[in-house]
């Protein structure tokens, strides 16, 4: 269980938290203006890399803030936690 | 040798939501609390009213029962301000008073929270989990007030009651 | 006293008797014993029968590495599966053996034993394999298994907790003692956790002198000194079992001395972790090296030194290391005849000791247990014949790595000690003393105090002196070679042929092997055998052991107890129900409690005296078509959201438009997913110009505002909406049926009237003296208002609807009659008909896409999966050609009735109040343009024939609803 430091409330056990997906690009403005590709690819094909990769997780229980996560997939070491995209 | 920990049942108090930023919330609390809380996760009180900030952007008001009608009055009268919104929320939370000599062991129980009194001193506030539930936790002197969802409040005073 | 208990010595309280029974057999012990230690002392030689090929064994362990010894216990205390040498005596244990049968004496099953080549390394693979282990699974465990699960639950509770500390120091050998010293007097939050009965951990088998006294003198005044201090919590019998992320080890407490409580778990997040956790001896590997009267040789010390208890009469020590020398003249000293002293390297010398240097023990005999052994030297010549009933066997030292290796900390190597030692660290942890491999005494109390003065950054205390011992040396001896059954796991009966045959048939993988053979998979872990098998595959393949490596450690390291994980979390409190402020009233009223999506219970129906379901369910949905009824809407979403980009938000997240709202009505929409899918449906209402009041279905609440808040928070960050989530401030009593105006018109001096408050509408008022917001939606198809109140007052706001509806013949309804109401209407229930796979458009709710808006969450996704022209599975109403008959929910509909692919599923069939038939709703391949259709629902048995027909079945223009 990890233990997570929420910038607004300090290091707090993973049971307060929702995971909400890998962190993807932001959404584009008018998907109508992607092409079929594009935005099949921006919406089903999330990177999945062995070494750090940025997550989306909610303090659900907690401040109820929505978190990007930076975490090694090997160790689970955290590198970077921030409030927002 | 048994543990000495009282559950008072569960009850409700004023409680009002308020979301916003500080400038705008500390325009509207004028009269009613003098200054908000400095630290986040930490509360001020004044008189019987307890301020907690909660989140980036969320904080909570907390009062005795009978003032709700007196403090809803007197925070709606405030301009309308996009900057801030405050809604009473009074029945969306049930409070559990946790005390004797072992309340800490309950809480330990009850939450992942270090409440060790270095980590968790008497000005401190936090929601987190209790028994798997969101749950405000915060101490009055040596008690300990755990308020949650009054659906769950049933399930919660039943896995308290069995500690003791 | 018991047979083979010595007059002195140990640290057992002779004064005191407790009695115990072992299948039957009375026995004593005492305060200080352990099972496998009383057992012993009574004699028992043979405690179990082998897992695979029932061959008798006995104790051959004494701690947590108890490679071969398993019983049950009967009665309170019933748990199957014990390790003997684990457990502490108490007054009245009821022990059975557990694979034996009729008796471990006499043994059927050991028949297997001659049939023993049919069950060669990956038997189960390779035997077990159509169509399913599972099936085989009981009679496997009839047979030869293991103990059955005990029938009831235990007495007592148990209970888990949460704890912080700066340091967690896993054993209280010498080495983590001093850790704890050193941190405890720092100031530091020390948790000091042991396995054992009583701290000092290898102390308490050897004869060594600390500071001029003996050992366990330090051991008591260290101990004292740490229950003094408030700073460190020091629990033994307590094991830290498992390591996670970031610091959080998993602790079982087995003796917490607490009323009424079994055993208490700690999740412990810590800083700083110790592993003090030891060493584990290696068995050797020869033939019958499993026979009853073998027994790793540190066992051997600890039952006469510790427990006094004579393992045998006359010995034979086996050894590749310097250690089972002093447990040679240790058993001498108690009395135990020495025969000889075997060790498997040229050379060693030992006056003292009948010493055979450079020589093994080829095999073992003797029929139910021990008569001597066959000793040849190892460069060859002929062997000789040594009675004993007592093999003390050392095959070297494994440092206790499990804890470290949990952690994802790394091993290397020593080929000094022959063993695999710590290597980085993975998490904020140092391993001292034997668990690094540093197996003096002397060594293992300064590196418990450098360790956690290097931590917390204050000077290393003084250690105390301890009297020389000689330094540890070894030689390894894998296996010797001969015929007869050589074990590397006694558990799970792996033997050296096993290891050998899944190398030659290309697992010799460590890990394949393992999976191959089962070998270091039974309860022990494989702890005296597992770097056995690492040095047969180096030797058989030609490596180092370091270029086979190791296997992962798993948690648990020993056996661990559900009901320490799961605390008070048992029965019913897994997943407690959410109660409304109306739950007690209807259990009263004798309804039947559903459960209503996320944990909510609600009244399914509430049956009257002498009436069928059938009956029951048809006068409440009656009471909606023909009069007036009530249900409990408590748990049904609600959300405030209020800012000047509100509308913005919730434009984007739901399909339909709400710029065009006038304030004080409402209108339904869909909530999609990205990926186009249905996620909830509500309707959302305009207060005013910024304030919305949405509502979600009940029990997607928490969904829905974390989905809400991502919007805001990550995608939008620059919108300016407050949502908050008053699913528990606002909760709705609903009145519906064509008498509800009648009946509400008593309660409220609110106008009624279709032009004052029209279908979809929202009005704010005093409703039975209580403020009210209620709402003209309908999910019944009939006239409804949706009445939302303080939960407070929704017992006294449900109490007065019925009174003020006696006389019109008002009733509560059930979700069962909401049902039938719904589906005779065809509105949508998320539950059934949005399964994952359909899109507005199948559920022929276009309407509710308001495209002219533009972009909106999931709408890019509809359209590029209509875009494909693939038919699509629709929502069509069935009515079965027999009006009677029922068509299951999910029952598929297949073409023609053929057993082939579906075309479509039933999603669901109720009795019809309206049309007093049976009708449904399914989602069929080009349903829309089949209207007339006769399609077949496939039962295994038989086919239902049905007619497609248009989705409502009652008021299709829902003149009834908006009147």
């Amino acid at each position: 269980m990890l233990l997570i430091h929420c910038p607004f409330c300090g290091p707090r056990s993973e049971i307060e938290f929702s995971y909400g997906g890998p962190a993807a690009p932001p959404r584009p403005d008018d998907p109508a203006q992607l092409s079929d590709a594009d935005w099949v690819d921006w919406l089903t094909v999330p990177e999945n890399r062995i070494g750090p990769v940025p997550e989306r997780w909610c303090h659900s229980k907690g401040c109820g803030a929505w978190l990007t996560i930076v975490r090694d997939t090997r160790t689970h070491e955290i590198l970077e936690v921030r409030h927002g995209a | 040798m048994a543990y000495q920990i009282r559950i008072s049942p569960p009850q409700r108090h004023t409680l009002f939501d308020l979301r916003g930023t500080p400038q705008a919330l500390a325009a509207r609390l004028q009269g009613i609390v003098p200054n908000l809380p400095t630290q986040p996760c930490s509360l001020v009180r004044h008189g019987q009213g307890t301020l907690m900030w909660l989140g980036p952007l969320r904080w909570c008001l907390m009062a005795p029962p009978e003032a709700e009608a007196a403090l809803e009055a007197a925070l709606m009268q405030g301009p309308a301000d996009h900057d801030a919104a405050i809604t009473l929320i009074s029945d969306t939370q049930a409070f559990f008073r946790i005390s004797g000599r072992d309340a800490a062991v309950a809480m330990s129980i009850a939450c992942p929270l270090d409440l060790h009194p270095t980590a968790f001193g008497v000005d401190h506030v936090a929601l987190t989990d209790a028994f798997g539930v969101r749950a405000l936790v915060l101490r009055e002197g040596d008690d300990w007030i755990l308020g949650l969802e009054p659906s769950y409040a049933a399930y919660v005073e039943a896995q308290l009651r069995q500690i003791v | 006293m018991a047979p083979e208990r010595l007059t002195e010595g140990g640290r057992i309280d002779r004064r005191q008797v407790l009695r115990f029974r072992f299948d039957g057999r009375e026995m004593t012990g005492h305060p200080g014993d352990t099972l496998a230690s009383a057992l012993l002392a009574n004699g028992v030689r043979i405690v179990t029968r082998s897992f695979k090929y029932h061959r008798p064994r006995g104790i051959m362990g004494s701690g947590a590495e108890e490679p071969a010894a398993l019983v049950a216990l009967a009665g309170s205390a019933a748990q199957g599966n014990v390790v003997p040498t684990l457990l502490p005596l108490t007054e009245g244990l009821d022990v059975r053996s557990i694979h034996g049968w009729p008796s471990v004496r006499f043994d059927l099953g050991a028949v297997a034993g001659l049939v023993s080549r049919l069950i060669p390394a990956g038997f189960y693979y390779k035997t077990f394999m159509w169509p399913d282990w599972h099936l085989f699974e009981p009679a496997i465990r009839k047979a030869a298994g293991l103990a059955p699960a005990p029938d009831a639950a235990p007495e007592g509770r148990f209970e888990t907790r949460n704890a912080h500390f700066d340091l967690l120091i896993a054993g209280a050998g010498p080495a983590g003692l001093m850790a704890a010293l050193t941190a405890a007097r720092a100031g530091a939050r020390v948790m000091l956790v042991d396995e054992g009965t009583e701290a000092g951990g290898s102390l308490l088998a050897r004869k060594i002198e600390i500071d001029g006294g003996p050992a366990m003198d330090w051991v008591a005044r260290t101990v004292a000194e740490l229950a003094r201090l408030p700073n460190v919590t020091h629990l033994q019998q307590t094991t830290a079992w498992g390591w996670r992320e970031h610091g959080l080890v998993m602790v079982q407490e087995r003796a917490p001395g607490h009323p009424g409580l079994i055993e208490r778990g700690w999740r412990v997040r810590a800083r700083h972790v110790i592993c003090a956790t030891g060493a584990h001896e290696r068995m050797l590997v020869f033939a019958g090296n499993d026979r009853p009267g073998v027994m790793l040789a540190s066992a051997a010390q600890a039952y006469v030194n510790r427990w006094g208890v004579r393992p045998g009469q006359r010995a034979v020590v086996f050894a590749n290391n310097s250690s089972a020398h002093e447990v040679a003249r240790d058993l001498r000293a108690a009395g135990v005849e020495l025969a000889a002293v075997i060790d498997s390297r040229e050379g060693v010398e030992a006056n003292d000791l009948p010493m055979r240097a450079g020589c093994q023990v080829l095999r073992s005999f003797g029929r139910m247990g021990l008569r001597g052994v066959e000793v040849a030297p190892r460069g060859g010549g002929g062997p000789e014949r040594i009675a004993c009933d007592l093999l003390a066997v050392s095959g070297g030292w494994n440092p206790a790595v499990h804890l470290h290796s949990q952690s994802r900390g790394s091993l290397r190597w020593d080929e000094g000690i022959a063993a695999f030692r710590p290597g980085c660290v993975a998490q904020s942890s140092a391993s001292v003393g034997a668990a690094d491999g540093q197996f003096g005494v002397a060594d293992a109390l300064r590196s418990g105090a450098q360790a956690v003065a290097a931590h917390l950054g204050v000077p290393v205390p003084d250690v105390p002196q301890v009297a020389k011992v000689p330094p540890y040396s070894i030689a390894p001896l894998w296996a010797v070679p001969g015929k007869g059954k050589s074990f590397v796991d006694l558990m799970n009966d792996v033997t050296l042929d096993d290891i050998t045959l899944a190398n030659r048939e290309g697992y010799g993988a460590v890990e394949h092997a393992k999976r191959y053979t089962t070998a270091g998979m039974a309860l022990d872990q494989g702890k005296t055998g597992n770097v056995n098998v690492i040095g047969i595959l180096a030797g058989l393949q030609g490596k180092a052991p370091d270029q086979v490596g190791v296997t992962t450690f798993r948690a648990p390291y020993t056996p661990v107890s559900f009901g320490s994980i799961a605390g008070g979390k048992a029965g019913p409190s897994v997943l407690p129900f959410r109660h409304t402020p109306l739950t007690a009233w209807h259990m009263a009223e004798g309804a039947v409690m559903y459960e209503a999506g996320a944990r909510w219970r609600r009244p399914g129906y509430y049956p009257r005296a002498g009436e069928s379901f059938r009956q029951t369910v048809d006068r409440e949905a009656r009471a909606v078509r023909e009069g007036v009824a009530i249900y409990d809407g408590a748990p049904l979403g609600v959300f405030a959201i209020e800012g000047p980009d509100a509308l913005r938000l919730i434009e984007h997240a739901c399909t339909a438009r709400y710029g065009t709202l006038a304030p004080g009505m409402g209108r339904y929409g869909l909530m999609l997913t990205e990926d186009g899918l249905i996620f909830d449906d509500g309707v959302t209402f305009r207060l005013s110009q910024d304030r919305f009041v949405m509502s979600c279905s009940t029990g997607n609440a928490e969904a829905v505002a974390l989905h809400l808040e991502k919007i805001l928070q990550i995608d939008r960050p620059d919108w300016c909406v407050h949502v908050t989530n008053l699913t528990h401030q606002w909760m709705n009593a609903t009145i519906c049926g064509p008498l509800a105006r009648l009946v509400l018109g008593r309660l409220t001096e609110m106008d009624l009237s279709t032009e004052a408050f029209p279908f979809m509408g929202l009005r704010e008022g005093l409703v039975a003296g209580v403020p009210a917001r209620a709402a003209r939606v309908s999910f019944t198809g009939e006239l409804s208002y949706e009445i939302n109140v303080r939960p407070r007052d929704l017992p006294a706001l449900w109490a007065a609807l019925l009174k003020a509806g006696a006389t019109e013949g008002i009733m509560p309804i059930g979700s069962e009659a909401n049902h039938v109401l719904r589906v005779e209407k065809g509105f949508l229930s998320l539950a059934h008909e949005a399964d994952g796979t359909v899109d507005p458009y199948d559920l022929g709710m276009g309407w509710a896409m308001a495209r002219k808006k533009g972009d909106f969450i999931g709408l890019r996704s509809v359209l590029l999966r209509r875009a494909s022209g693939r038919p699509r599975r629709e929502l069509v109403g069935l009515m079965p050609e027999e009006p009677d008959t029922d068509t299951p929910e999910g029952a598929p509909i297949t073409p023609g009735g053929q057993r082939i692919a579906s075309e479509g599923l039933v999603t669901a069939c109720v009795h019809s109040v309206s049309l007093g038939r049976r009708v449904g709703l399914a989602l069929l391949v080009d349903g829309r343009a089949r209207m007339g259709d006769v399609v077949q629902v496939r039962l295994p048995e038989r086919c239902i024939a049905a007619r497609v027909v248009a989705p409502v079945f009652h008021d299709p223009d829902g003149l009834r609803m908006r009147g």
